[in-house]
């Protein structure tokens, strides 16, 4: 591991390096519209267009600066494709686009919603650690069904726009962020299985 | 459509190839292999012998490496240093508690464990070196002349400071790195190209890499040849040695022994009956084992369940590397083998019934890593153009820092695609403090102390401001080696902060240069023609990328600046000849430096090629859009 003292200032990593600032607009990057929906496979498709074109591979003949750069711009392609690819951080960094970026440190104060989620998370405890399979199904079908109530709220949210639109969304994105690690615990193995 | 793929940098020059090398440096054995005739070839060393036992042998006055090396464990167990990847990297507590049986003394110092041999004290990175400097010489033989560059493969789940602690014995042995690559990636390079028949269609590889000590699991999509890994797991320290050793325990109590009882003589004949006999119940139900006064019988089916528990470890591996990726066994359309382990009939019934298919095994599973290496060996030196493949890798751990509590927060998560960066903001929480530690870890669990510490960094020269105000921020970055970088920068004042690291395992530049120096003094003299012939393949290198960036993106630049750089890059050639290293040296060093603003164009232009044809029109519309 090597550490070094960077002289630039505060920009988004990679994007000093490019006449065009591709870290305002990962959509741009990819020739997508801004929008919470988006064409998967063309995604997938202009990422590796754009690997193809910047990956260091591209560039190991070359001095190491030319590498440098290649490292940083490949660097900063995988982090937009990374962004846009995954639906929560997709919801969360298009609040940061619009100028109303989330705080993940604030709570909800949603009681119900707060109430559903304890009571999920006894029935997951529960169901793993009788390991009882049908009771593991319905808490991740009954999350996934709040996930997507969810993120049809983020994306009328978000589509209204305005204060109380981007206010809604955000709303809508913090709970989005409590059930996916709930799916994520889901989709974990039994905590008799190791994990090396 | 816009599928058009620009090839930057790289033309196929058939009269020009250049000599490049794919190294496999292993546990139990060493290879090398390079494209010929455009197949990848494992190369043989005068004896006909494609393996090398990664042995070094360290007489009163000479060095042996391989079988010849391997000749003398028996009679001289303390000098003759095998499996030495098992401690590249580890420090001596992480040695001694891995493998407790072994023959050889160590001595601990800062950041290094030292083997103690009859020429003095080495390290693990100088053993991997003088295995690599064998097969570069191999290579060199075969290929007649010099390499211009190596890709060594290493286990997928090495870390940071394994990972590091392989390009230093690389630079130790002279030679140019042109990347890192992981086993299993490798192993699928080779196959990938092999059966590549429907292009238009993904298809999902899983790579099981189970190695004389190592096992990897990766799995891997293939898309129009890009080979996109999506996931990867594995063990650092499994492998045909603990097997080995599962044999050996077994026949200690059959034998009524005591392991401790045990001479280091005594002690490697042991191991080597056990691995005879793993080899034979490849083929054969029973093997004779014989120890001291002992003799017996293992039944095949006795082995399977002795190592059963050592197979189960591995399955684990691909169970939780398969959820990582989102994915089923049943949606793996083909499952490479590679790693000579993969050899046993249990390993392979077992990976076949988990995958619920037959995995591939028609390229030896010893070679296969090698020869993946040299196809990407061939690629990066420049051989191939339009058709070349491009590899996508992630890496293995999880990357984070402490934080209060002693627990780990993770900055860079598992399989994540490389290169990556990521930046991470910290204050301060006391009012006026100016200095603050950070600790760099690497692994999955919770706890700091259950990960690998990487290295603990201090920023200094904070500006005084009250709690919380400074904005220090740090950026991590992981090349396309898989290695990390980190930088610092306050960024509330523009203060730039002073980071001094302790790195916590490995050898700094310095050491390295001295032990190169060192290795050269040794080498009668020759250190000065060393050093110029390094400096004029080097300005070589230099000279050549510049002429071919120059014609082929000249337009990037006016008039003027093409002169400059055509005159400048001109005066470095004529230089070429010079006995001056110093003097070439610096001129390399002022034309790279000089021609970076072209470099940085370049990379734009590639960028903006590869935009779907666009140009930069689209890009601000798609600005404005978001500003609605």
């Amino acid at each position: 591991m090597k550490v070094s003292v960077s002289d630039q200032s505060s920009r988004p990593v990679g994007a000093d390096l490019l006449a065009v600032d591709l870290g305002a607009n990962y959509f741009a990057l990819f020739d997508l519209p801004v929008d919470y929906l988006l064409d998967h496979q063309q995604l997938k498709q202009s990422h590796l267009r754009l690997q193809r074109a910047v990956h260091p591979d591209r560039f190991a003949n070359q001095p190491d600066s030319s590498q440098l750069q290649a490292v940083r711009c490949a660097a900063l392609v995988n982090e937009a494709f990374d962004t846009l690819s995954c639906p929560l951080k997709r919801a969360f960094y298009l609040l940061e686009l619009a100028g109303h970026p989330v705080d993940k440190e604030q709570t909800i104060t949603d009681v119900a919603f707060f109430e559903e989620q304890m009571s999920l998370r006894e029935q997951l405890e529960a169901g793993r650690s009788r390991a009882d399979a049908a009771t593991l199904a319905l808490v991740q079908q009954h999350a996934q069904g709040l996930m997507t109530r969810l993120t049809s709220a983020f994306v009328e949210g978000w589509r209204r726009g305005g204060d109380a639109g981007y206010a809604a969304a955000s709303d809508s994105a913090r709970k989005m962020h409590f059930v996916q690690r709930l799916l994520e615990e889901a989709q974990q193995p039994p905590a008799t299985g190791s994990i090396t | 459509m816009f599928l058009q793929i620009s090839e930057p940098d790289q033309s196929p020059n058939p009269g020009n190839r250049k000599r490049a090398a794919g190294i496999d440096l292993g546990t139990t054995h060493s290879l090398v292999a390079s494209v010929r005739n455009g197949q990848p070839e494992v190369l043989a060393d005068e004896q006909g012998s494609v393996l090398l036992p990664s042995v070094v042998h360290y007489g009163q006055t000479d060095r042996a490496v391989g079988a010849r090396a391997l000749e003398q464990a028996v009679q001289d167990p303390l000098n003759t240093i095998g499996s030495v990847k098992r401690f590249l990297g580890r420090d001596l507590d992480d040695i001694r508690a891995r493998t407790p049986l072994l023959p050889l003394q160590f001595v601990a110092t800062q950041n290094m464990p030292l083997v103690e041999t009859a020429q003095g004290p080495r390290s693990p990175v100088q053993i991997s070196a003088d295995i690599l400097s064998c097969l570069a010489h191999r290579a060199e033989t075969a290929l007649d002349g010099e390499l211009e560059g190596v890709v060594i493969t290493v286990p997928a789940y090495f870390d940071d400071a394994q990972r590091q602690a392989t390009r230093d014995a690389a630079q130790l042995a002279g030679l140019r790195l042109l990347r890192l690559i992981n086993e299993p990636t490798a192993a699928a390079l080779a196959y990938g190209l092999d059966t590549d028949t429907d292009d238009s269609q993904d298809r999902v590889i899983a790579v099981y890499d189970l190695g004389g000590g190592t096992f990897d699991i990766s799995v891997l999509r293939l898309h129009r040849g890009v080979f996109e890994v999506l996931a990867t797991g594995g063990d650092t320290a499994l492998g045909g040695d603990d097997i080995d050793q599962t044999i050996a325990d077994w026949v200690l109590q059959q034998a009524s022994c005591q392991r401790a009882q045990l001479s280091p003589l005594q002690q490697s004949q042991l191991l080597r009956e056990c691995c005879r006999a793993k080899q034979t119940l490849t083929t054969d139900t029973c093997a004779r084992l014989r120890y001291e006064n002992w003799s017996g019988t293992l039944e095949r089916t006795r082995f399977d369940s002795l190592i059963s528990p050592l197979i189960a470890r591995t399955l684990s591996s691909v169970a939780q590397t398969l959820r990582d990726a989102g994915l089923t066994p049943e949606a793996v359309d083909e499952v490479v083998m590679a790693g000579g382990s993969t050899r046993i009939p249990l390993v392979q019934t077992q990976v076949e019934s988990l995958f619920g298919k037959q995995p591939h095994s028609h390229l030896d599973p010893d070679q296969v890593v090698a020869m993946g290496a040299a196809l990407q060996a061939d690629t990066l030196v420049g051989n191939r153009a339009g058709d070349a493949p491009l590899l996508l890798d992630v890496t293995p751990l999880s990357l984070g820092l402490e934080t209060m509590g002693g627990l780990m927060e993770t900055v860079i998560r598992r399989n994540t695609a490389i290169p990556t960066s990521r930046a991470q903001q910290f204050t301060t929480f006391k009012d006026n403090q100016t200095a603050m530690v950070i600790q760099v870890l690497q692994g999955e669990r919770d706890l700091v102390k259950d990960n690998r510490s990487l290295a603990r960094f201090e920023l200094r020269g904070l500006p005084p401001l009250p709690a919380g105000l400074a904005r220090i921020q740090v950026v991590f970055q992981i090349d396309a080696d898989g290695l990390l970088s980190v930088s610092a920068t306050e960024q509330s004042t523009g203060v730039v902060a002073e980071v001094q690291v302790k790195p916590s395992y490995g050898l700094s530049e310095k050491q390295i240069a001295d032990m190169l120096t060192a290795s050269w003094d040794h080498a009668a003299g020759d250190r000065d023609a060393r050093q110029l012939q390094q400096a004029r393949t080097n300005a070589e290198r230099i000279h050549d990328a510049l002429k071919q960036a120059l014609s082929q993106d000249g337009q990037l630049l006016d008039s003027q600046e093409y002169d400059q750089l055509a005159q400048a890059n001109q005066k470095l050639h004529d230089m070429l000849t010079c006995t001056d290293t110093r003097a070439l040296t610096q001129a390399t060093d002022s034309l790279v430096k000089d021609s970076d603003f072209f470099a940085r164009r370049r990379m734009n232009a590639q960028l903006r090629k590869a935009l779907s044809g666009r140009g930069i029109d689209g890009l601000e519309q798609g600005l404005t859009h978001n500003q609605d």
